[in-house]
């Protein structure tokens, strides 16, 4: 997809998980890249298998759950060949991840500033410098009054403030890549507007790779260059997020964004997709989507790959292709 | 609940796990000899005979005592009492701690919640032993005649340890209607138009149904010992009417001179029935929850 | 003028603080306003939208007009007279769907159930028979199928557990019925479907809706008028078409440029929701509002115009200074 060698490779990632009700695979064959700087979406709803690929693409998974890949670069480097303290390692330091609910993901008993340090602590940096860069970090996300904030509990804080912490707690190390899986979907609508104008500056002053994680389209369309769709496990559809978003080739995201509301009242009924998505312990080959999709017919029931249907576009469709 | 499912769900993980089959069959077991002793008994409990201290053997199963009185036939006649004890003591601790759990947490917080909350906290801050102790030194070991009723001794054990378990049933009652009346059901029943009554009875306590009769299980288990306990001491069940307790301290001496069935039978049979209690307990906890097998299926 | 089927008048919810052990020691306990003095006007057949952040106090004023929980102060009636007088036939008549669906319906009783109960509790169908025919015609209605009755709700998607929501709340035939974020709890694709149902129910049973939503999106496609509520009070209430184009006050500008931004930028509004216990003196906003003068901490803000468009902001009051 793109000439130079990208940050991150993810090539044919499969995971498996044993559930009671049976073996499911939340990202089957699934492919990306992410340049250095760039910020990719992936857009799904629950269920989809976003979190799970996120999470298995820097091998953060289960003890049981099984990954297959075919191959795994960041930054150089073979992440299928490191072992468990190198990965510790790396994501200690060159990858950072936030997570949706800030409350659960810091440490009640201890403050922000203790916090920060320690994380910074663990990488050789003296009590100074992490202090100093602790403080930096909090003015740069614009927290205001950022002394008495290092000094304060994560239950001192709004939801807002905590997921800033957090923000802050994976910049510490000044990582190359951010995983950001659903970090506004827990607050209110002007928060997740100040947080998202807040990632999307903080990428462009330190050159930071983010992998998005949102079943938001809109807050997709804000922050991403591009956006990968998953549905049932599957990649269906990436490709830049301003021609994704104005022209989908396929099915299911043209589907999701026309579900969205955008006209006023009396326009008549949504045009909603029908049914449910389908139950991934029970997944038949062929298009996951087929089911519920207006143009399914005998082609969909064979299994569908990504192609390329344009510009640096990639569909799971065979209308698409064709 | 629909019971149905609830017995299928109970038959599949004893056929799963045969270690809780163990413990249901020793459970009808004993409730085969608590109904039937006369019937699997052959000998009388309390008849004494010439026949002492002997041991196990064809005609005496479990040997015999100092008396000369059977053990097998003393043991299967206390199983009566002790399940009786143990089920009696549980359901009034139950009949009293459930509404009183379930009006405290309706009416957290209170003073009617503080008020309830609070006795509890006293009666729990007894060592039950000791305030067993207390009550049945105060009111004697002797059957006690009030205006035509004569109450047996008995009743008051049962009574006296069935109070003392009010404020534990009563706290996990508290504790889980607490957090079920936090749920939007019991808005949406208010919201229809459901009395306070309803609401409590019909929607919320079968919710709270599961922690507290596997606790009742559990309950059944620590009251028997509590039983056993105060026989030992000569405090509750009156010789020579036999108790499991009672034959373990009338054995004491025997302990050391060889004549180990004395204490090993009637000690056997306290330690597998509170430990069946107790397994089908965590049971019950597998069994009685609907949702939970499906809700461990969600990735 | 249509007739207002619900009325709120200057109606406020203060919850006391939680007591702490030695709090009786206080001389006055520390307050949450939740709602304060809010007036709202409901017409029949009206699909009344409450937009607003968390902790405006939008799902407290929609139990209050249910008098699932009583006001603190002000009033409620519902067509024309007091509901308190009869409120067993005020809940016929008035109903509530709820945000979570999972937690909404009674895990332990099968949907069959769930439906039957406001049946049973309003003496709703003679019989077993009559109960049963009723339970599937509400399942169909809803766009379930009929033998849905007999499961329970870990059964369900989370989309059929809301369409079960639903159903129970038009069980018993209300008017009017209190809709808590009925999507927000749901997956991007199922929303559209249920948005969809609550449309169609209300046009074709003559329904009345208080539709509380955080979707600026939803709630312009699917009401008539919309209020913005900030921090226990309604700042500015107009036509949900007036509300989309030009909105007056300046939160309502802040959360519409907020929903419906296109590029990354901040919210324009800095700084936190201040907490209900203690809120801002004069307009609960104005530490936050870029157009805030002397007056705004000074003075609150009355609220201009009539019961259908109105805002509570000194800008259009004589000036911020």
């Amino acid at each position: 997809m793109l000439e130079s060698e990208p940050l991150f490779r993810v090539r044919n990632l499969t995971t498996r998980l044993n559930t009671e009700a049976g073996a499911i695979v939340p990202s089957d064959s699934v492919s990306f890249d992410i340049a250095a700087g760039e910020v990719l979406g992936l857009v799904g709803e629950s269920g989809s298998g976003k979190s799970v690929t996120a999470r298995a693409s820097v091998r953060l998974q289960k003890p049981d759950d099984a990954i297959k890949a075919g191959e795994l670069w960041f930054a150089g480097r073979d992440l299928r060949r490191l072992d468990a303290a190198q990965l510790r390692e790396l994501r200690a330091s060159e990858i950072a991840m936030i997570v949706q609910d800030p409350a659960a993901a810091l440490n009640p008993v201890m403050t922000v500033g203790a916090q920060l340090t320690r994380v910074a602590r663990e990488k050789g940096m003296s009590e100074q410098d992490a202090a100093a860069r602790a403080l930096e970090l909090l003015v740069q996300l614009r927290i205001a009054d950022p002394t008495r904030r290092l000094a304060a509990y994560p239950h001192e804080l709004s939801g807002g403030m905590r997921q800033r912490v957090l923000i802050a707690l994976a910049l510490m190390c000044k990582p190359k890549l951010l995983i950001a899986d659903e970090p506004t979907t827990a607050l209110d609508v002007t928060v997740e507007a100040d947080i998202l104008s807040l990632l999307d500056a903080l990428r462009r002053d330190l050159g930071m790779a983010m992998l998005l994680i949102s079943h938001n389209l809109s807050v997709v369309a804000r922050l991403c260059d591009r956006v990968a769709v998953m549905y049932a496990g599957r990649l269906v559809e990436i490709g830049p997020t301003p021609s994704v978003l104005a022209d989908p080739r396929h099915p299911y995201t043209a589907a999701l964004l026309a579900s969205v509301p955008r006209g006023a009242k009396a326009d008549g009924p949504l045009p909603a997709i029908p049914g449910e998505p389908p139950d991934l312990a029970r997944l038949a080959p062929g298009c996951g989507f087929r089911a519920r999709c207006a143009q399914a017919g005998p082609e969909c029931e064979k299994p569908q790959t990504l192609q390329q249907v344009g510009d640096g576009r990639f569909s799971a469709c065979w209308r698409a292709i064709a | 609940m629909n019971r149905g499912k609830t017995i299928g769900r109970l038959l599949g993980i004893v056929r799963r796990d045969p270690l809780a089959a163990a413990a249901f069959l020793f459970l009808l077991l004993l409730a085969i000899a608590a109904l039937f002793p006369e019937q699997i008994a052959a000998m009388s409990p309390n008849r004494p005979s010439r026949l002492r201290l002997l041991p196990p053997g064809d005609v005496y199963l479990f040997g015999t005592d100092q008396f000369g009185r059977d053990i097998f036939a003393r043991c299967v006649h206390a199983t009566s009492v002790s399940l009786l004890v143990g089920l009696t003591t549980v359901a009034i601790a139950l009949l009293l701690g459930v509404p009183l759990g379930a009006i405290a947490a309706f009416r957290s917080p209170g003073k009617i919640d503080s008020g309830i909350m609070r006795t509890m906290d006293v009666l729990m801050a007894f060592p039950p032993i000791v305030l067993a102790i207390a009550v049945v030194a105060a009111l004697g070991t002797q059957d006690i005649e009030i205006g035509p009723f004569t109450v047996p001794h008995i009743t008051k054990v049962m009574v006296v340890i069935g109070l003392l378990n009010v404020p534990k049933v009563a706290r996990i009652v508290r504790a889980s209607v607490l957090v079920e009346r936090n749920e939007q059901y019991v808005m949406a029943a208010r919201a229809v138009g459901a009395s306070e009554a309803r609401v409590l009875f019909r929607e919320v306590l079968p919710n709270c149904a599961s922690p507290v009769a596997v606790y009742a299980t559990l309950l059944v288990a620590t009251s028997i010992l509590t039983e056993a306990s105060l026989s030992f001491l000569g405090l509750g069940i009156q010789p020579p009417q036999p108790s499991w307790g009672g034959m373990l301290a009338d054995s004491r001496t025997y302990v050391m001179s060889g004549q180990w069935w004395l204490t090993v039978f009637p000690g056997l049979l306290i330690f597998l029935s509170v430990a069946a209690f107790n397994l089908a307990g965590d049971l019950l906890r597998d069994a009685l929850d609907p949702a939970q097998i499906t809700r461990r299926g969600d990735a | 003028m249509k007739t207002p089927l619900l009325e709120l008048a200057a109606v406020s919810k203060h919850y006391e603080v939680a007591a702490a052990p030695l709090a009786g020691l206080l001389s006055e306990r520390p307050k949450v306003r939740a709602v304060e003095g809010v007036s709202l006007s409901v017409a029949q057949g009206e699909i009344m939208g409450l937009v607003g952040e968390s902790g405006s106090g939008k799902s407290t004023l929609g139990r209050l007009a249910l008098l699932l929980e009583p006001p603190t102060a002000g009033s409620v009636r519902f067509a024309g007279a007091d509901p308190q007088a009869d409120l067993n036939a005020f809940r016929r008549r008035a109903q509530m769907v709820f945000q979570d669906p999972q937690s909404s319906l009674n895990r332990s009783k099968t949907v069959g159930e769930i439906l039957a109960m406001p049946l049973q509790v309003h003496d709703v169908g003679a019989s077993r028979v009559a109960r049963r025919a009723r339970v599937a015609e509400l399942l169909t209605s809803v766009g379930l199928r009929a033998d849905a009755a007999t499961r329970y709700p870990h059964e369900l998607s989370g989309g059929q557990r809301q369409r079960v929501g639903i159903a129970r709340a038009l069980a018993i035939e209300p008017a009017f019925i209190v809709l808590d974020e009925p999507t927000s709890a749901l997956d991007v694709s199922i929303q559209a479907q249920i948005a969809n149902l609550l449309v169609e129910l209300q046009q074709r049973l003559a329904l009345t809706y208080l539709f509380i939503s955080h979707d600026l999106r939803l709630v312009r496609w699917l009401c008539d008028r919309v209020a913005v509520m900030y921090l226990g009070r309604i700042v500015e209430t107009g036509s949900a078409a007036a509300l989309w184009q030009a909105p007056r006050h300046p939160y309502a500008q802040a959360l519409l440029a907020a929903a419906t931004a296109e590029r990354a930028a901040p919210s324009g509004i800095g700084g936190e929701v201040p907490s209900p216990i203690a809120p801002p003196p004069g307009c609960a906003f104005h530490p936050r509002c870029a157009f805030a003068g002397p007056r705004c901490a000074r003075e609150v803000p009355a609220s201009r115009g009539d019961a259908q468009t109105n805002v509570a902001c000194h800008l259009y009051d004589g000036g911020v200074a």
